[in-house]
């Protein structure tokens, strides 16, 4: 058996923080503190990494939903094994299903939002980069924009998931998307 | 909220304030009118100018919220129009046929053998209840054994990433349903299309 390398290099890397956030957007908050989202999603990328060959040829939009097939298998199967407890969250909905409506939900952020199909790799460039992004704001800015503005929750509701008053989370909101912006901007400017 | 009460601090919660009446005027469905809120407090007109640009650069699922949460609706949902899984093992898949309570069936190509099969695979959700997996099976594996022209041949059962299907024969051919539609015209039977398909 070979070993895994600590620190590895894989083709799916880039990855990483896409599945993040997706499985983030998937597990219900109570559910937070006892799935460990971090080690499905390493897992998700090492049996993605043991099967590599098989990405081969593939396109970054194939690869990214074969990615969402494993990470659903995966999150289902942390889910479940938290017990009876959570029976009824590993639910008639199908996880795969809700994980790439989350990824279409971040996909019509994108600019042009019928890519053609010379486009489309440059947009699922851009597709990590804007969950890279996100990835990079402050906890409660990046809490407050994926409850409001990628589960589509009302502002009431994620002031009262959040704990804060609406003044408070729609400035967490507006400071969030400042920031977003401009990280996206950087990222673009530096390529050109 | 904050415990400070200086003049900027000030500012700033008016601001938010605003900021979270626009928010909400938008999570009721509503467009807000920018030029509006702008003429209402030109002191924060610079701020609100940004905020809102950032907002229609970001939106919000807006509006369409139920028709979100039914296009999750997984088994009984449509397909939300995104792209079906594009290969599972030795197939390519092609388009969906149809749906139901116990898969989705699609149209794909066996790689190998470069034939049109029909593709049904089993929902996610449900290969997290052990009985239905065990059923899905038996259900292939006697579909297998069986050999007559009015029964569909099953070609290949397998499962690719936890994700479990069994291929069949296509048949080309109108539905069950649309068969039944057209012996009854008026009569619309929705449980047999599932019937047909799956």
């Amino acid at each position: 058996m070979n070993p895994v390398p600590e620190t590895p290099q894989w083709a799916t890397e880039r990855f990483r923080e896409y599945l993040h956030l997706l499985a983030r957007l998937e597990v219900p908050s109570w559910l937070r503190g006892k799935v460990d989202l971090s080690g499905v999603v390493q897992q998700t990328l090492l049996e993605a990494h043991q099967a590599e060959s098989r990405l081969r040829g593939q396109t970054e939009a194939q690869i990214a939903a074969w990615l969402r097939k494993i990470l659903a298998n995966n999150l289902a199967d942390a889910i479940r094994k938290l017990g009876a407890q959570v029976r009824d969250v590993a639910r008639e909905r199908s996880l795969e299903a809700s994980l790439e409506e989350s990824s279409c939900r971040l996909e019509s952020w994108l600019a042009g939002q019928q890519p053609s199909p010379s486009q489309q790799a440059i947009h699922n460039e851009q597709l990590l980069r804007l969950a890279d992004a996100l990835s990079r704001l402050p906890e409660d800015q990046r809490r407050a924009l994926e409850l409001h503005h990628l589960q589509g929750q009302s502002l009431v509701e994620t002031a009262t998931e959040m704990g804060k008053t609406k003044g408070a989370v729609a400035s967490l909101i507006f400071r969030g998307l400042e920031k977003l912006r401009r990280f996206l901007n950087d990222l673009d400017g530096s390529e050109s | 909220m904050t415990p400070e009460h200086t003049t900027d601090s000030k500012l700033e919660d008016r601001l938010c304030e605003i900021l979270a009446e626009f928010v909400e005027e938008a999570d009721r469905g509503g467009v807000p009118d920018e030029e509006a809120y702008l003429a209402r407090y030109p002191e924060f007109a610079d701020d609100l100018r940004r905020c809102f640009a950032n907002y229609k650069k970001f939106p919000p699922p807006s509006g369409d919220k139920a028709e979100l949460a039914l296009a999750g609706d997984g088994v009984t949902g449509e397909a939300s129009g995104a792209a079906p899984p594009e290969t599972l093992g030795d197939f390519r898949i092609v388009r969906e046929i149809g749906r139901g309570g116990m898969g989705v069936v699609y149209e794909a190509e066996q790689l190998s053998l470069r034939r049109r099969v029909a593709l049904k695979v089993l929902p996610l959700a449900a290969t997290m209840d052990p009985r239905q997996l065990q059923r899905f099976h038996n259900e292939a594996r006697a579909a297998a054994c069986l050999h007559h022209t009015n029964i569909v041949p099953v070609f290949a059962v397998g499962s690719e990433r936890g994700v479990h299907f069994y291929a069949m024969q296509l048949i080309d051919g109108v539905t069950l349903a649309a068969a039944i539609r057209e012996l009854r015209p008026g009569q619309n039977e929705p449980g047999a299309l599932e019937i047909v398909q799956l």
